[in-house]
C-alpha cells in the first residue's frame, strides 16, 4: 500500500480503529446481523487459501480471485452464514463458542474514489470452545472501507489472509 | 443394559458387520492406529492428485499415502511418478513445498539432489568424502510401485499383489464416470485446496461419505436455516424430505460405497441445483439439463438420469460429492494420529463447461459445501471423538443395523444396492473390507 503516516489524520485514523473496535465487539457478542450491517451492499468478503510454496513462486503462496478459497461471499450469502450462525440447529455454535477479536496496526490510506480507504490491520482471534478447545488465528485483513449517504464507514471489500496453510481448528463457523 | 469396559476384544469381535455391530474402540485405539498406517494404507490404492494439476513436465503436488508423505512428479515424457518424499540419507523431506514446479529436488540437510523420477544425481564430495564409492543408481528415492489413473485421478500403491486400479475401482468406476466422463474433456481443478485439521478419526468422515445419508436430515438441519427466505416465509426443501424419495444406495465388496442419490428418472427433479435458493444454482442447474442428453450419448441414459448427484467413497480414503446443489467436490481424509485427520477438499468441474457456469460454481462451493455445511460435520465429528473418550464408551457396540437384509442386485444399478437412500450397508461394507486389510497378511483378494 505505501502508506505515509502524514496523509492519515489522526480523526481518521480514530474514526476507522474505532469502527473496528466496534466491529470486534458486535462479533464478540454474537450480534451478526448487526454486524452484517456494516457491510455496503456490493461487498466481497474473501479469505484464500494458503499454499507452501517454492520461494520462486512464492507469487503465488496465496489462491487468486475464482480460486478455491475459505471464504468468497457477497452479501447475500454472507448473509446465509449470519441466518445460520442465529439458527438454533447450527450445531458448530450451538453451545456457542467464546470469541475474542483483537484488531491492531491499522494502516490506513486514501483509495482511488473520494469518501474511500484502503485500511489494512492485523488481527488475532481466540476461540474457546466447549470444555477445553482452544483455536487462535492470527492473519490481516485489507479493507476497502466506504463511505455510505449518512457518512458511516461501511466495509465493500475485505481480504482476509490468515496465517495457517493446513487450516487448524476444526471449522471456521467465526468471522473475522 | 449394563456395559463394561472391554480392552480384549479381537479385531474380528470389535467388527461384527454382519450384525452391524463397531466396537468403539476402533477410532481410538493407538495400536489400531499404526495397524492402519502398515496393513492397510501401503496396500490400498490411494489417491494422489488429479492429472490436470500436473499438466507440465516437472509439475509436482506433495501428498500422503497414510503417514507417509508421498512427491507426486509428471515426468519428461508425460508419464506420472509417485515418490518417497524422504531423503535416502537422513530421511529429510526433499520437497517441503505444496506445490510448484522443479526439474530436481536437493535435500536441504547435505545437499543430495534427486531428478524428477527420483534417481540420485548428485551429492557433495562424492570424490573427497565417499571416495567413489557411492553408487547413485541404489540410492534413488523410493518409487512408488504402483501408480495408475483413472479418468484424471492418479492413484498410488506399494502392494505388488494388489490388482489394477480398475480392478480395485470394479463397479465404483461406472459411478465415477458421472462425475468425471460426463463430457469430452473429463474434468479440472480449481486452484487452490482445503485443508482442515479435524478432531476424530478419519473413518469417521470416510464411512459418512461411504454410507451416511441419515446425518443429513439432522447435522445439517441449519442449512434450511441458512437459506431460508423469510420474505417468502418458507424454507427450501431440507435433506429430511430428500432422503424419502426414491433412490439407491450403492456399495461394493471393496469397501467403496454411495450413500444415496436419486433416480431422476422418477419424476424427481435434479438436486444439482435449486433456482429458488440462488441464481448460480440455477445457472448449474440449467447446465446440467442443458448437457443432459450428451451426458446420456457418452454414459447412457441410466447414468445420465440416475447416480449423477451424490457423495461417495473409494476404499479408504478419497470421497466426493458431485453435483450436488451448484458444485462438485473431491476430498481426501489424510489420518494424524488416531484421534485427528486432515480434511483435504478441492472443487473439480467439467473442463467443457462454459467460463460463466464454471464461475457460478466456484460461488455455489464457497457457500454450499463448504461454506455452511462442512462446519456442522467438524462439530459432530469431534464430538464424536470425545464421547468416545474412555474405556466404557470405547467398549460400546455401536449400531450399524440400519436397513439389514435389504441388499441385493439391481437391474440398472452395478454393486450391491439398496433401494432406499438411506441405509448403512455401505458402511457395514465399508468395516468388512477394512477388517480385511487389517487382518490378512498378504493382499486381501475377494473370492
Amino acid at each position: 500500500m505505501g502508506i505515509k503516516a502524514t496523509k492519515v489524520t489522526p480523526d481518521l485514523q480514530l474514526e476507522v480503529e474505532q469502527f473496528y473496535y466496534h466491529e470486534a465487539e458486535l462479533l464478540d457478542d454474537h450480534r451478526y446481523g448487526e454486524w452484517l450491517d456494516l457491510f455496503a451492499g456490493d461487498a466481497h468478503y474473501w479469505m484464500p487459501t494458503r499454499a507452501n510454496r517454492l520461494l520462486r513462486e512464492d507469487d503465488q503462496e496465496a489462491t487468486a480471485h475464482g480460486e478455491f478459497a475459505l471464504f468468497d461471499d457477497n452479501k447475500k450469502t454472507l448473509g446465509w452464514r449470519v441466518k445460520q450462525m442465529e439458527s438454533l440447529t447450527h450445531w458448530a455454535e450451538n453451545p456457542r463458542s467464546r470469541t475474542r477479536h483483537l484488531v491492531s496496526n491499522v494502516r490506513i490510506a486514501p483509495a482511488k474514489s473520494a469518501g474511500e480507504y484502503e485500511a489494512k490491520s492485523n488481527f488475532i482471534c481466540y476461540r474457546n470452545r466447549l470444555s477445553d478447545e482452544v483455536d487462535i488465528w492470527v492473519g490481516e485483513r485489507t479493507d476497502l472501507l466506504r463511505r455510505d449517504d449518512e457518512q458511516e464507514l461501511r466495509i465493500a471489500r475485505r481480504k482476509i489472509l490468515l496465517d495457517q496453510n493446513v487450516v487448524l481448528s476444526k471449522n471456521l463457523s467465526v468471522f473475522f | 443394559m449394563s456395559f463394561r469396559v472391554n480392552t480384549a476384544e479381537s479385531l474380528e469381535q470389535m467388527v461384527d458387520w454382519e450384525h452391524g455391530l463397531i466396537t468403539g474402540r476402533i477410532f481410538t485405539d493407538d495400536e489400531i492406529y499404526k495397524q492402519e498406517a502398515e496393513k492397510l494404507f501401503p496396500r490400498a490404492w490411494i489417491y494422489l492428485a488429479h492429472e490436470d494439476q500436473l499438466k507440465n513436465y516437472g509439475d509436482f503436488l506433495t501428498t500422503y499415502i497414510g503417514a507417509d508423505r508421498i512427491l507426486v512428479v509428471r515426468q519428461r515424457d508425460g508419464s506420472i511418478k509417485a515418490l518417497l518424499n524422504a531423503c535416502r540419507h537422513r530421511g529429510m523431506t526433499v520437497c517441503r513445498a505444496d506445490l510448484g514446479n522443479a526439474k530436481s529436488f536437493l535435500c536441504s540437510f547435505h545437499g543430495w539432489t534427486y531428478d524428477s523420477a527420483g534417481n540420485l544425481i548428485s551429492a557433495p564430495h562424492l570424490d573427497s568424502a565417499y571416495h567413489g564409492q557411492l553408487d547413485k543408481s541404489q540410492w534413488g528415492l523410493v518409487v512408488v510401485p504402483r501408480v495408475e489413473t483413472y479418468k484424471g485421478l492418479i492413484f498410488g500403491c506399494f502392494a505388488p499383489d494388489a490388482p489394477s486400479l480398475l480392478n480395485y475401482l470394479g463397479e465404483m468406476a461406472w459411478y465415477l464416470d458421472c462425475l468425471l466422463d460426463r463430457r469430452e474433456g473429463g474434468t479440472e481443478i480449481i486452484g487452490g485446496v482445503h485443508k482442515m485439521r479435524t478432531r476424530g478419526n478419519w473413518k469417521l468422515a470416510a464411512e459418512q461419505f461411504a454410507g451416511d445419508n441419515y446425518h443429513a436430515i439432522m447435522t445439517h438441519v441449519s442449512v434450511r436455516d441458512a437459506w431460508a427466505d423469510p420474505q417468502a416465509h418458507k424454507a427450501p426443501a431440507g435433506f429430511s424430505t430428500v432422503m424419502t424419495l426414491p433412490g439407491r444406495q450403492f456399495s461394493s465388496r471393496q469397501g467403496h460405497g454411495m450413500p444415496g442419490f436419486l433416480l431422476k428418472n422418477s419424476g424427481v427433479p435434479s438436486f444439482s441445483g435449486d433456482p429458488s435458493i440462488s441464481e448460480d444454482q440455477g445457472i448449474v442447474a440449467d447446465y446440467y439439463k442443458s448437457t443432459r442428453n450428451e451426458v446420456a450419448n457418452r454414459l447412457g441414459a441410466d447414468r445420465a438420469d440416475g447416480p449423477a448427484d451424490g457423495a461417495g467413497l473409494v476404499f479408504p480414503n478419497f470421497a466426493f460429492l458431485s453435483g450436488v446443489l451448484g458444485s462438485s467436490t473431491i476430498a481426501v481424509f489424510q489420518p494424524k494420529g488416531p484421534h485427528l485427520f486432515d480434511h483435504w477438499r478441492w472443487g473439480i468441474m467439467d473442463k467443457a463447461a462454459p467460463k460463466a457456469v464454471k464461475e457460478a460454481m466456484v460461488r455455489c462451493l464457497h457457500v454450499w459445501p463448504i461454506g455452511v455445511a462442512d462446519a456442522d460435520d467438524g462439530e459432530n465429528w469431534g464430538g464424536i471423538q470425545a464421547g468416545l473418550g474412555g474405556p466404557m464408551a470405547q467398549s460400546l457396540k455401536l449400531n450399524y443395523q440400519m436397513g439389514m437384509g435389504t441388499e441385493g442386485a439391481d437391474p440398472v444399478y452395478p454393486g450391491t444396492v439398496v433401494p432406499n437412500m438411506t441405509c448403512e450397508f455401505a458402511q457395514r461394507q465399508f468395516y468388512r473390507r477394512w477388517l480385511e486389510y487389517m487382518t490378512s497378511e498378504s493382499w486381501p483378494a475377494i473370492d
